[in-house]
């Protein structure tokens, strides 16, 4: 087993069910020092179902291999009893007061805590892998100040994979890569169709005029799904979650596709689309050594 | 609210930006080149036998979804046969899927839309010719039973269909058995095979239909698959081009987007498929004078009655306004725009519409994106 800490949160495991292929990454992943929090695992186990291809040929074919991979992360998983019997129960409190989080407790709060647990009963660095980026910029401090390891997402993890296997080809990555994009390019491109349809049919003067701001709002976040930007989108998610009983319609829909509001950053970092796009370049023109590659110069 | 009709001597609004349900309000107006193109291009598909790979190109809301709706209208393509003398073309329109399996759901698409009853009716009298071709067509004696099986009025039709939805199980498929078929479709290639096949029978001499024009719409989005399923994309219309030589015309539209520049269109579209397209036809951002003609004409397309002003309700000096507020924008912003004013000046019981109406809406029907 790799001497290197793995921490996945409910994203990046999703995300690895349904790029994955015949097990292909999960042999890999099991190589490493992996683990998932309780919770974090039930996030998965809730939320993996949904990405499932409605025009899949054999829908109860994919779920079987879905729940035949879940019972790989199952054992990937802790038992949050025993470690708030260990250290106390109110230690994931605790850590929400400390990382100042406003959001109420989540997988990726669990997770952070979990991770400085692991930092010191291991007595190892964690590496933390998500694909929220907010949750990302928001205990990114934490984890340095406290030294407990480094917050990656997919590709990092991806990238990680390929350099400790010698038989992971670079097209091989390329393709994980893609498969990712894939991931993602959809969920956005299906979103912004669903509320274009919503706003064709029900967007006309009335609603306008009775709803204007809300008009408005779905305006701008179709706007910034069609140029793949996705600054402050979450404070657009959290504008249609307050005033839900004007925009039901509008709420379920940005519920089916919540992933997409993970890439909300920054505006001056890349967004995870750029990063698995640069990175797949990169690797074409920029050679990621492995030991043998090593050798071999 | 006023009388919508009597007031705005309208039908109804012509700026919906939802597919129209009634047929007749599906209907094309202005942009004589673009219309003059998809005519000549489908007239000689109509007319001559090769199999033609179209593109077309433009930004959102140009027009592409549009023409493709109305280019697949039975009157519209029953009028363009008739001025050839040939049968009427065998149209379909999909959109590029966005899912794991796109082969598989092109496939479904088509036979969605298939009519096997209906089509076993027009064949009736040439079935024994279309069985002999078919065993013509290629090697594959399975694909050949299944062809001859979808023509084959002994075999109910809901069988078949059953069939070629994958939905047979192992014993109802007996009862295919004794037709030549043994098993189930597959995999790609039988799905792509069966619509080589079943596109080249339809066209049979062009004695029923005279080609099959299939357009794939929203063809950017094949930027958002994986690799594995860019490749099977760009394969299967590799295959099907080359497979079905004659009498087939394919249309690709396609939207620049974050996604896909025409820069990166050779990552997504390989030189196997970009060496196949024979034409492509751009919708360009309408300039003024273009944009005038349109309305002036779906104006008139709607019209209730009769007006002198041929953008009544609206006064010309509003479109005027309207187009310079709102820059190079694609028709699509301006019918948003005319379809808000137009309804809010109906909820308000204001016409006809000025500069005066204009001016008090208009924060409420601009919007620019950046």
């Amino acid at each position: 087993m790799s001497n290197i800490c793995c921490l996945l949160d409910a994203c990046t495991a999703i995300n690895l069910i349904h790029i994955d292929e015949d097990d292909f990454l999960l042999k890999k992943i099991d190589k490493l020092d992996v683990h998932i929090n309780d919770i974090v695992f039930n996030e998965i186990k809730a939320n993996v179902g949904k990405g499932i291809d409605k025009s899949v040929v054999d829908r109860n074919e994919v779920e079987k291999a879905i729940d035949q991979k879940l019972t790989f992360f199952r054992g990937k998983k802790n038992d949050n009893n025993e470690l708030l019997n260990d250290i106390g129960s109110d230690f994931f409190e605790k850590i929400k007061i400390v990382t100042n989080y406003s959001k109420k407790l989540n997988g990726e709060l669990y997770s952070s805590a979990y991770a400085l647990y692991l930092s010191r009963f291991c007595e190892k660095k964690v590496f933390f892998y998500t694909d929220d980026y907010p949750a990302k910029e928001h205990f990114s401090s934490f984890f340095d100040y406290q030294q407990i390891g480094h917050i990656k997402d997919s590709v990092d993890l991806l990238v990680l994979l390929y350099w400790l296997d010698d038989k992971f080809t670079e097209q091989q990555l390329d393709n994980e890569l893609s498969d990712l994009h894939s991931q993602y390019a959809t969920e956005v491109t299906i979103l912004k169709q669903k509320l274009q349809d919503f706003s064709n049919s029900n967007v006309d003067a009335a609603f306008k005029r009775n709803k204007k701001e809300i008009a408005e709002k779905l305006k701008i976040l179709l706007n910034k799904l069609d140029k793949l930007d996705f600054s402050d989108i979450g404070a657009l998610y959290s504008f249609f979650e307050t005033n839900k009983s004007k925009c039901r319609g509008i709420l379920d829909i940005l519920k089916n596709y919540s992933s997409v509001f993970e890439l909300e950053k920054k505006s001056d970092t890349e967004t995870l689309l750029d990063k698995i796009s640069h990175t797949r370049k990169a690797v074409k023109g920029n050679k990621i050594y492995k030991w043998n590659d090593l050798l071999a110069d | 609210m006023a009388d919508f009709k009597a007031t705005y001597k309208l039908k109804t609004n012509p700026f919906r930006l939802t597919p129209a349900t009634n047929h007749d309000e599906l209907v094309w107006a202005g942009f004589k080149e673009v219309k003059e193109k998809f005519e000549k291009r489908i007239e000689r598909s109509i007319r001559i036998p090769n199999s033609t790979l179209v593109l077309n190109w433009g930004e959102y809301g140009s027009g592409k979804t549009h023409a493709a709706r109305f280019f697949n209208k039975k009157d519209v393509l029953r009028a363009l046969a008739d001025k050839t003398g040939k049968a009427i073309p065998y149209s379909t329109v999909i959109s590029l899927p966005k899912g794991k399996e796109p082969i598989y759901s092109i496939y479904i698409s088509v036979i969605d839309k298939l009519n096997i009853e209906e089509l076993r009716n027009t064949f009736s009298d040439i079935v024994g010719d279309v069985n002999t071709y078919i065993d013509s067509i290629g090697s594959n004696l399975h694909i050949q039973s299944v062809l001859k099986a979808v023509f084959n009025s002994d075999i109910q039709h809901l069988d078949i269909k059953k069939y070629l939805y994958g939905n047979m199980n192992a014993t109802e498929l007996k009862s295919l058995n004794a037709a030549g078929i043994l098993r189930s479709l597959k995999d790609d290639t039988d799905y792509s095979s069966i619509l080589a096949g079943l596109f080249s029978c339809l066209t049979y001499e062009k004695q029923k239909y005279s080609c099959v024009i299939l357009w794939i719409d929203e063809f950017e989005d094949i930027a958002v698959l994986n690799n594995a399923n860019i490749d099977k994309t760009n394969n299967f219309i590799r295959e099907i081009l080359d497979n079905v030589p004659n009498n087939f015309l394919l249309f690709l539209n396609l939207t620049q987007s974050a996604l896909i520049s025409v820069e990166d269109l050779g990552q997504y579209v390989y030189e196997s498929v970009k060496s196949r397209i024979k034409e492509r036809i751009s919708f360009d951002l309408p300039n003024p004078e273009v944009f005038k003609e349109y309305l002036r004409e779906l104006i008139g397309l709607f019209r209730e009655g009769t007006d002198d002003n041929h953008y009544f309700p609206f006064e010309e000096n509003v479109i005027d306004k309207l187009i310079q507020e709102l820059g190079n924008v694609s028709l699509r912003q301006f019918n948003e725009s005319l379809s808000l004013l137009l309804e809010l000046s109906d909820m308000d019981e204001k016409c006809p519409i000025n500069t005066e109406v204009f001016d008090s809406y208009k924060q409420e029907i601009i919007w620019h994106k950046d």
